[in-house]
């Protein structure tokens, strides 16, 4: 009785409120007392033995009625495969940035600055890239990847003529500060590249200010030099925003100026990964703000989805919308050594780009005659086993099935283990979704906005 | 019984789409990372 009341939680919202029931994904309107009821008892307020048994019962007996006898298939968001086709190529651990927050430490992940050589490459394409999978995605990485553009030319090239004669479709992705740029580049871009993600933190104050360069130069100037550049010749790109304490009070300032520039991919926000004594870190005062400016943001998104003929999806309304229409779940946070792995410039294997460098994760070598090592399939082993209902730290969240628990490498760093999410992260994606949920459940509740809403996500997902 | 506020079923179009996610190295949260 306990575990169904606390699958559920209260929205309120402006029909009054809401049980959201998370392992079937089901919205139900709840009478006042039962809602108080579930509200109560998620908040750890009351006990439901407390109240008289007859009350217990008809609660019970009222809620389960509610849900079908079987939850309903909603597909795994990440996929069921355990095939490697996703992979992070560290084609360079080195950049011509120095922002003071890259977890990357400047590029070279606690080793030193490097460059991936040819070598490596191949053994990574003929150790990888097979003609049994039907498809891969390929992300260059770094550092900055623009500065070893000749060997992400010989990776494109020998990708493909190692897969296309069997019909195999490779998708080739880079993260880029956009700053090493010229005629020559655009053009590479634009016919190999299928995203383009460039990072720019806001206006120049707040970006070069967080962001500078090695050289003598604004990070802001060539940055949106460059992604006019990708706006005026039609590439697809999306822009990586990390707030610090620099964003606060400036978020909406912030995303709106990043949207003016963004194309069809949209913005993409993130919180400032560093230690709270860091200079860019976060208070607790200026997390909770900022998280409050991120719930406006995306619920000013998801009402463009009901009310506008132009709507504003973002990362929130797209996986909203990815998990509740599409009848999907999230059961891990992602695929970080399932379907992906990192490949750092000297060869070494990691379970995702956030690992590298970290010798503990480490998981082989693509040099060594067998690439992966026994620490890939402990590893791999337990996130895969740690699904989010298994984890003891999760397991008991009403918004497990769409949260599917925090970064791994996040986690390891702040809490000391992969599967431990920050209460940060916790406090971030209950208060996001709450919101939207919310305000869903109201947009359902109103047959033309929720014609619109319908209409505008499938336009969307076409 | 609790009346139930139905979301459409639009699984077959967002499964089939070629949308990706935003995220913070483009569309590899689905297959990689969620920040």
């Amino acid at each position: 009785m306990d575990k169904l009341l606390k699958e559920f939680h209260v929205l309120d919202t402006r029909i009054g409120p809401v049980g959201f029931h998370g392992p079937s994904a089901k919205f139900f309107e709840l009478p006042l007392d039962i809602a108080a009821t579930v509200a109560a008892l998620e908040a750890g307020e009351q006990s439901l033995h407390v109240l008289p048994l007859l009350e217990r019962e008809r609660i019970a007996l009222t809620m389960q009625a509610a849900l079908p006898d079987e939850i309903g298939a909603r597909t795994n968001l990440l996929g069921e495969s355990d095939r490697l086709t996703g992979f992070y190529l560290f084609v360079s651990q080195e950049c011509n940035l120095a922002c003071s927050y890259c977890y990357g430490d400047g590029g070279e992940y606690r080793k030193s600055k490097m460059i991936m050589d040819e070598r490596t490459a191949d053994n990574f394409i003929e150790k990888f890239i097979t003609d049994k999978n039907p498809g891969y995605l390929i992300n260059f990485f770094g550092g900055e990847p623009l500065l070893n553009l000749p060997l992400i030319q010989k990776v494109i090239d020998r990708v493909k003529a190692k897969t296309e004669p069997h019909g195999i479709r490779t998708v080739f992705n880079m993260t880029t500060n956009g700053t090493v740029w010229n005629s020559k580049i655009a053009e590479f871009v634009d016919k190999n590249i299928d995203t383009l993600t460039v990072s720019l933190d806001g206006p120049k104050d707040i970006n070069d200010a967080q962001r500078p360069s090695c050289g003598n130069f604004s990070s802001y100037d060539k940055t949106v030099r460059t992604i006019g550049n990708l706006k005026e010749q039609g590439s697809r790109y999306t822009i990586r925003t990390i707030m610090t304490k620099n964003s606060f009070g400036r978020l909406k300032e912030i995303y709106s100026h990043n949207s003016e520039l963004a194309g069809k991919g949209g913005v993409g926000l993130s919180t400032v990964d560093v230690h709270d004594k860091h200079a860019l870190g976060l208070t607790d005062h200026e997390h909770q703000a900022l998280v409050d400016e991120i719930v406006e943001i995306n619920s000013e998104s998801l009402r463009t989805l009901a009310d506008s003929d132009k709507p504003q999806f973002n990362e929130y309304t797209s996986e909203l919308c990815k998990l509740l229409f599409g009848r999907q779940f999230r059961p891990r946070p992602c695929n970080a050594g399932q379907t992906v792995l990192a490949v750092a410039a000297d060869g070494e294997l990691y379970p995702c780009h956030r690992f590298v460098g970290y010798q503990e994760f480490c998981v082989g070598n693509v040099n060594d005659e067998q690439p992966l090592n026994d620490n890939y399939s402990k590893l791999c082993q337990s996130f895969k086993e740690t699904s989010v209902d298994k984890n003891p730290h999760c397991s008991g969240c009403w918004l497990q099935h769409l949260c599917g628990g925090s970064c791994y490498v996040i986690s390891h760093l702040r809490e000391g283990d992969v599967f431990k999410p920050p209460a940060r992260y916790c406090q971030l994606k209950k208060t996001v979704y709450d919101r939207m949920l919310g305000e869903l459940a109201e947009i359902m509740t109103d047959p033309s906005r929720k014609a619109r809403f319908v209409e505008n996500v499938t336009g969307y997902f076409h | 019984m609790l009346n139930e506020i139905k979301i459409d079923d639009l699984s077959v179009a967002i499964k089939n789409s070629v949308h990706t996610a935003m995220c913070c190295h483009g569309p590899m949260c689905d297959t990689d990372c969620a920040h």
